[in-house]
């Protein structure tokens, strides 16, 4: 059922490594809900540029190292 | 049957916190919980209004004014159940975020284009209606119909996209 993306990130694993950062500490700090980085996390939605920018920023990482794109990614 | 007694915890906000990480995951945010109690309190008032007024009329000769009443009362209700429905939803979780950002808008935005569609259809139905002289009671309840129809189908493209993803 979840929509297939081709868009692929390791936010989870990010995450334990800032100190393992709750997917609310996250969310408050870009300025999203806990939802939708749930939503991101598990490939369900693609963030905007901006909200892109501002999670790599967040786990003091660069862009390339939290998402990436492959169009023949299978599912997360 | 799990997953309908899922969502059923999920929208009354009784649902247990799980030790599973991914069942943690996909809790209802306060919007979608919203969603499903509209559509819950949609479905149940203007289903009563339909069957009832359908089952007891007669199409051909019915006339508008003996409805005009029961048309603002069911509208009445319809509105203070939606009320009560989110103060309900929001007491139940004292948790609930109910901020809205960048994926609800785009989940609307779709939802929106998604039903402009079908409301640009019964326009254009109920312009034929019209033309063709349709009695004001008949023309009434296709237009209360389509936009009974477009709220339940936004709300159920909501629904969907936040399951499935945008």
């Amino acid at each position: 059922m979840v929509k297939p993306t081709s868009i692929t990130n390791n936010i989870r694993t990010l995450r334990f490594m800032a100190g393992e950062m709750t997917q609310a500490e996250l969310a408050e700090k870009v300025g999203l809900t806990r939802q939708t980085i749930i939503a991101i996390e598990q490939g369900r939605y693609s963030p905007s540029l901006e909200a892109a920018f501002k999670i790599a920023q967040t786990l003091g990482v660069g862009l390339e190292e939290v998402f990436q794109y492959s169009p023949q990614a299978p599912k997360q | 049957m799990s997953n309908i007694i899922d969502i059923v915890a999920q929208v009354c906000g009784t649902a247990k916190p799980s030790h599973d990480s991914k069942k943690n995951e996909t809790k209802m945010s306060y919007l979608e919980r919203t969603y499903y109690g509209v559509l819950a309190v949609t479905v149940a008032c203007f289903g009563w209004y339909f069957i009832d007024v359908f089952a007891s009329t007669d199409l051909a000769t019915a006339d508008i004014r003996e409805f005009t009443s029961r048309i603002w009362i069911m509208f009445g209700i319809y509105v203070v159940l939606v009320i009560v429905m989110a103060i309900a939803t929001h007491v139940f979780d004292a948790d609930a975020e109910d901020e809205f950002d960048e994926r609800d808008s785009q989940i609307d935005m779709y939802a929106e284009r998604i039903c402009s569609y079908f409301q640009a259809t019964a326009l254009f139905g109920i312009l034929i209606l019209v033309m063709y002289q349709f009695n004001a009671f008949v023309v009434a309840h296709v237009m209360l119909a389509a936009i009974v129809f477009t709220t339940i189908l936004g709300l159920a493209v909501r629904l969907y996209l936040y399951r499935r993803g945008v």
